[in-house]
């Protein structure tokens, strides 16, 4: 059953350069998004879920120098090498961005009307100026937001986490995008308004049509609103499966240490958790060999010496990085 | 507001009553009399002259009764009469301060002009041609002592070059001149003041805008605009000025004194009459109704200016104005 790619990632590597070194931060990760489906992204921090999510429009750019190969084919076209004018057009129109902290995300001196308008303006033509407002109303009440229109007057600080939260999302579906990279969107938020808006995206998904690449550090959330997952360690993907198959028969030995890790399955001695043992790389110096093997379980000779290749299931629907599964 | 604005204000009276008091006694305390400078090298003068002529100022009394004798006129708003010519203090003070009033308006109009688009234009490109440029530029004006850049110029333009004057504020044969005659002299005898004057403080305020608008170019909300898909000159124009203004509203509000303050460096310089020039005299030779007239003016300048800084900062961040409200 061969489902039609929305946005397909090859080997996509980028390098940030920090006190003139360069730090390869995602190194090689090629996957696909389909229409209507949510994939999800999961991994330790600092591991490169942010810098996949923004090199695929590359808005890397606004943080640090940044060199980015690969390709990132979205309806057809490669956004990696296309002009910044073409870039311009895709990013915040076709594809929008919700990022972790709604409280720094929206800009503190402009009102929430100010914020939201820019989007119509730029993407939304076929809205009269005059219809703005209503426009912006519905907008907000989609995402569940109290008193809407009084809320439009307001300025960031005088709103709740939650209720900046709604106002990023209302502005990344105003322009009706196709595809919407969500970014750790609950991490922030404190647990009743964690389910609130898992559900207010779950719905966006349903009702318009919307695909997602949904990151999070957070097995548990992921597994409420993913079609796929993906489980990134130390800047490279490990392993690919629909979301109920990595749930339930993980392959590779990080995701099934990720699973063993959730609450709920230490039940026998809730008070010790299990942990991976070992800490995350950082400053893009990775151990030669599968990345993982210092601290996997399961490690053999080879793995310290040569970096395993991507093994596919029959059907092609699971993929995994591990020497284990080399037949 | 209102009751925040009122509050504000009473509190500035304590304030200037401490400030009066302090600079009373240092001044006082200071070694060398006003009646020295007639006497010390006069032989003729016998002490019971010195004793009448102190007597005759009221220096003779507790410093503590010469202060409230001080304070008592002051709530009348009269300075008294200066020691070394007799006349009002007011009116030694109302003749200096227009050409000090004029050159520090146009200097301090000039350096805002100038050095915010430095600062925004070197933070937006950092690292490049423009940026390192001005770098180099700003280092140097904060490393050159006025009256050594002001003695070169002088050299170069007035003594060499013969373009404009070398000092004073217009030239012998001003009253022979029409009215756009006597404009241009004293724009010709002005430049190079304000020039001066300018350099130096453009250094330090372009520097601060450029840090202020480079932190502001690094927060989440900006790359929120970039994720918008907004083109840049509106990015920087919009998003980033309106915040990485904010902390130079401080620095108006400090430059308010300075405006009536003047430079005792380079006004000695140039021979411009101003109240530099009045203030270094004064202190020279111990004019005491002078002197303290001057730190009043100034000390109630400093706290209006932040007064003001601190009122226009409420109108200028949202975050503030409804923080006061509530109060």
């Amino acid at each position: 059953m061969k489902k039609n790619d929305l946005l397909e990632v090859k080997n996509l590597k980028t390098s940030v350069f920090n006190d003139q070194r360069q730090v390869c931060v995602v190194d090689d990760v090629s996957f696909s998004i389909y229409e209507n489906s949510v994939l999800g992204l999961v991994g330790e921090s600092g591991c490169g879920k942010t810098m996949t999510a923004l090199s695929l429009t590359k808005l890397v750019g606004s943080a640090a120098r940044f060199e980015i190969s690969g390709a990132v084919n979205f309806n057809g076209k490669d956004l990696l090498s296309a002009p910044a004018k073409d870039l311009l057009r895709v990013r915040g129109r076709q594809i929008t961005y919700i990022f972790q902290e709604p409280s720094t995300c929206l800009n503190p001196v402009l009102t929430v009307r100010e914020q939201m308008e820019e989007v119509l303006r730029l993407h939304r033509k076929d809205i009269s100026r005059s219809g703005y407002d209503k426009f912006l109303v519905e907008g907000l009440e989609k995402v569940g937001m109290n008193f809407a229109a009084q809320k439009l007057k307001t300025y960031p600080h005088q709103l709740s986490g939650g209720e900046k939260q709604r106002i990023m999302i209302a502005m990344a579906t105003l322009s009706r995008p196709k595809l919407l990279i969500a970014d750790e969107p609950t991490t922030a938020l404190d647990v009743t308004i964690q389910a609130q808006i898992l559900v207010l995206l779950h719905s966006l998904k349903r009702e318009l049509g919307i695909a997602m690449l949904f990151i999070s550090h957070d097995l548990d959330v992921i597994g409420e609103i993913a079609d796929y997952i993906a489980v990134m360690y130390a800047g490279k993907i490990v392993e690919i499966s629909p979301a109920q198959k990595l749930l339930l028969t993980p392959k590779h030995p990080y995701t099934k240490g990720l699973i063993d890790c959730l609450p709920q399955n230490c039940k026998d001695n809730i008070r010790r958790r299990k942990v991976i043992a070992g800490e995350v790389p950082r400053g893009g110096i990775y151990p030669a060999g599968c990345r993982f093997h210092p601290r996997c379980p399961d490690c053999m000779d080879k793995c310290r010496t040569r970096p395993p290749p991507v093994f596919r299931s029959k059907d092609a629907e699971e993929e995994v990085s591990c020497w284990l599964y080399s037949n | 507001m209102l009751n925040y604005i009122l509050k504000r204000l009473l509190t500035l009276i304590p304030l200037i009553l401490g400030i009066s008091i302090m600079s009373f006694f240092v001044i006082h305390l200071a070694p060398g009399k006003p009646t020295d400078i007639r006497f010390e090298l006069n032989q003729k003068v016998s002490l019971q002259t010195r004793d009448r002529l102190e007597k005759l100022y009221g220096l003779d009394e507790p410093i503590i009764i010469q202060y409230w004798k001080w304070l008592k006129r002051l709530g009348q708003f009269d300075f008294g009469r200066s020691f070394i010519d007799e006349r009002p203090v007011m009116d030694k003070i109302k003749e200096r301060i227009p050409i000090t009033l004029a050159i520090n308006l146009v200097s301090i109009c000039l350096i805002f002009l100038i050095a915010i688009p430095i600062g925004v234009f070197s933070a937006v490109g950092e690292g490049k041609g423009f940026d390192r440029t001005m770098t180099i530029m700003v280092f140097v004006g904060f490393a050159v002592p006025t009256f050594w850049l002001a003695l070169l110029l002088i050299k170069l333009f007035s003594v060499d070059l013969h373009w404009l004057p070398v000092s004073g504020i217009r030239s012998l044969e001003f009253e022979t001149f029409n009215f756009w005659g006597k404009t241009l002299d004293y724009i010709r005898h002005l430049i190079l003041p304000i020039f001066v004057s300018a350099f130096t403080s453009l250094a330090g305020l372009s520097r601060y805008m450029r840090t202020s608008m480079f932190e502001v170019l690094h927060q989440d909300y900006i790359r929120t605009a970039y994720a918008k898909g907004l083109p840049k000159r509106r990015i920087y124009f919009r998003h980033a000025l309106k915040n990485a203004i904010l902390p130079v509203i401080t620095i108006v509000g400090l430059s308010i004194p300075g405006l009536i303050g003047g430079s005792v460096i380079f006004e000695q310089i140039f021979a411009i009459p101003g109240m530099g020039k009045l203030t270094y005299d004064a202190v020279m030779s111990r004019d005491y109704p002078v002197i303290m007239c001057v730190l009043v003016i100034s000390a109630f300048l400093t706290l209006l200016g932040n007064f003001l800084a601190d009122i226009a900062y409420c109108f200028a961040d949202p975050r503030i104005r409804y923080g006061a409200k509530k109060q």
